[in-house]
């Protein structure tokens, strides 16, 4: 255990860097976009009462038309989306490089990491945890930037001009976060478990391929084939919860996926663990 | 310690930043409402839901109020949202309800509520096909799985049936036993006349084999400028043994302008009722369903009783006849809104004997602000105002008029 918390320490004090200019270009978009939007929109609403215009015009979600923190949000789609989306994009190329760095880094680290004098399962834990630690953490930081974004709203707009906004409306008005952040806990665990099983598989096909290199990138596209074929198989045999006359009941489709996902767990972890132990050697 | 601050932090950031999140998310502060008795017994509005949404948030919220409390859709999980209510439109029908709990590997992938028969003994399921490649040689399939209740034993068989003309877009509308004889009712596309037909075919319960196929006496072809369409509607617990299915057919008048686009204006409706035992096509007197251009209109089968329900905005009326002797089962009974305490009559349907009414405090509940909808049953058969109820704020009354102000409560349906 104590092994395995180090090696996980490693992977994160590794992504370190990464992980903060991430966290960091985040909050310098989605605060920079807040600031110039609320700046330009307070003073464009100041001018029309100077030139005694009417600036309380609602909309069918924003109906009493004054400023919320929400009605911004919903106002800032693009550029508060694109922090996110190039970090989604750096954690799923990182998916790879957490192994690959090691081969190919300047120095093979991967020749000390094997030798290291603790069982080679372990390596694979705290890459995994580290993938599913970089990930959470972003969303993490990103929920504790909201309430920092609101603050900041709340000093660039009057009281006058302003009016509270519930976070739920607030995660509801962008269409980023609601992906994210599911409503209910479930989904969230459904949604980030079944992301976390694909990282797995896809560490299991990349073991596959530093085991048999060449002939590895067949067995690990054929895997990956076979997970996907294996989650799958019900829904395109129209076996699904929405079809009606499927034979099976909702609720045993529903069953059936659960034991078919733990199986792709089970499966790419043992034989992830299995490829460390026995087939990649130094 | 020390040097392991970074990972730490993260932990701790993940774990107190999610969980509040998610903690503050399962404590939605949307308020609760509830349907309250003003007069009469409160187990009559026990099986009646309402449902609409609470508007004073971004996005409305789905809301549904019974007699026991308000519930939100959003604050359903994931598994009770997909799975739980998936389906949920067959689940409706409180006979396949109790069917799929008491014989739950006999339903699997049967869900069409009108192909199913089921008495003290027997549990029927009809489904019917054709073979429309074959035009030369007609056929149609039909397929029963019946299960004896007594026994346990499933049996099942496939009866091809060699028809004169060939038909397409078949489904059963009703099924019903007599002795050893299954009398499968079902409707299809006539592929010469371009018309819907009824057909019934009869099986021998104990083998299968077909022992008659009648067409019904019904003749209601399109033609130009005229189009009609068709509703069967059987008992109101459709798997249950019954009589009579009644038909209605709303004739249409079909106009095509420049564009080629079609619109249609009714202009009458038929009402036939077809007897099992008889075999005849018996023709509703036009004065029971009179209204049913001009108003909304529901028609509820119970044994040998049709019960005509006709609302507008304004009042609300309900008619019994009996098909056996074509005579009136039960005084009409006739209500204003006013009469019940409202504006207007925004919905209502029959459950037995009970008219289940939702009333509202505007002309434009749709539109209105501060509705406080209102829910009346009255007994067809007596005419009698049974319960009279509200639905209320299930809060603190400082509160209770600025959350009644957004709530909108538009669909009345059975509890499920």
């Amino acid at each position: 255990m104590n092994r395995y918390l180090k090696l996980l320490h490693m992977e994160i004090h590794r992504f370190r860097y990464i992980l903060a200019g991430l966290m960091a270009i985040t909050a310098a978009v989605q605060i920079g976009v807040i600031i110039r939007t609320l700046v330009r929109e307070v003073a464009k609403r100041k001018e029309d009462i100077l030139n005694h215009q009417s600036i309380d015009v609602g909309s069918a979600l924003f109906p009493s038309g004054k400023l919320s923190f929400a009605s911004t949000m919903f106002g800032i789609q693009f550029w508060f989306a694109l922090p996110i989306l190039l970090s989604i994009a750096v954690l799923g190329l990182y998916i790879f490089l957490i192994w690959y760095r090691d081969w190919f880094g300047r120095h093979t680290f991967v020749y000390r990491l094997l030798l290291l004098p603790t069982a080679r399962r372990n390596i694979y834990l705290a890459k995994a945890t580290a993938i599913l630690a970089f990930i959470l953490g972003m969303l993490a930081f990103q929920l504790l930037l909201l309430p920092v974004e609101n603050v900041i709203f709340n000093l660039i707009v009057p009281a006058e001009m302003r009016e509270a906004s519930y976070f739920a409306d607030v995660i509801a008005a962008n269409q980023a976060l609601p992906f994210l952040l599911p409503q209910n806990f479930d989904q969230f665990v459904f949604s980030y478990g079944l992301g976390f099983s694909a990282v797995l598989a896809v560490f299991t096909a990349i073991l596959l391929e530093r085991s048999y290199r060449r002939l590895g990138i067949l067995y690990a596209i054929l895997y990956l084939i076979a997970c996907a074929a294996a989650v799958i198989i019900l829904p395109v045999s129209n076996q699904t919860y929405f079809n009606p006359s499927a034979y099976l009941y909702p609720e045993e489709f529903f069953m059936i996926e659960m034991v078919i996902f733990a199986l792709v767990v089970a499966s790419s972890v043992w034989l992830g663990f299995r490829l460390l132990a026995k087939k990649i050697t130094v | 310690m020390k040097r392991y601050y970074s990972s730490v932090i993260l932990v701790l950031l993940i774990i107190v930043s999610i969980g509040t999140y998610y903690f503050y998310r399962s404590t939605d502060r949307l308020p609760e409402f509830k349907l309250v008795a003003v007069k009469g017994d409160q187990k009559e509005a026990d099986g009646i839901e309402l449902s609409g949404n609470y508007g004073a948030r971004m996005r409305s919220e789905i809301v549904n109020v019974t007699t026991e409390g308000s519930e939100y859709s959003s604050r359903q999980s994931m598994y009770e949202q997909e799975i739980k209510n998936a389906r949920s439109w067959f689940y409706q029908h409180s006979d396949m309800r109790k069917l799929v709990k008491e014989h739950r590997d006999f339903m699997r992938g049967k869900t069409d509520p009108d192909s199913f028969y089921m008495d003290k003994e027997w549990i029927i399921y009809a489904a019917v096909s054709q073979s429309p490649a074959n035009i030369e040689k007609p056929e149609t399939e039909i397929r029963v799985q019946v299960l004896n209740v007594k026994t346990g034993r499933e049996d099942q068989f496939a009866t091809i049936i060699s028809e004169q003309t060939p038909y397409h877009n078949a489904q059963v509308v009703d099924v019903q036993r007599y002795d050893n004889e299954l009398q499968i009712l079902t409707s299809a596309m006539s592929g010469t006349e371009f018309s819907t037909k009824f057909r019934k075919y009869v099986l021998d319960l104990s083998n299968g084999h077909l022992i008659r196929n009648e067409e019904l006496p019904y003749k209601f072809i399109d033609r130009e400028g005229v189009r009609y369409s068709h509703n069967v509607i059987s008992h109101e617990v459709s798997s249950a043994p019954g009589n009579y299915v009644l038909l209605a057919v709303r004739e249409e008048k079909v106009t095509v302008d420049r564009n080629q686009s079609y619109s249609s204006q009714p202009i009458a409706d038929h009402f036939f009722a077809y007897s099992y035992k008889t075999g005849k096509l018996i023709e509703i007197p036009e004065s029971w369903t009179a209204a049913s251009l001009n108003s909304h209109q529901q028609y509820n089968l119970n044994g040998n009783r049709l019960s005509v329900l006709t609302y507008g905005s304004a009042n609300i009326s309900v008619s019994g006849y009996d098909l056996d002797t074509l005579q009136e089962a039960y005084k009409r009974t006739s209500y204003t809104a006013a009469q019940l305490g409202a504006v207007s009559i925004g919905s209502a349907y029959m459950s037995g004997n009970r008219v289940i009414i939702l009333l509202h405090q505007n002309d434009k509940p749709m539109m209105a602000v501060n509705d406080k909808p209102m829910i009346a049953v009255i007994d067809a058969t007596k005419g009698a105002l049974l319960y009279q109820g509200e639905v209320v704020v299930d809060g603190p009354a400082s509160e209770a008029e600025e959350h009644m102000k957004h709530l909108r409560l538009y669909n009345l349906t059975p509890r499920i």
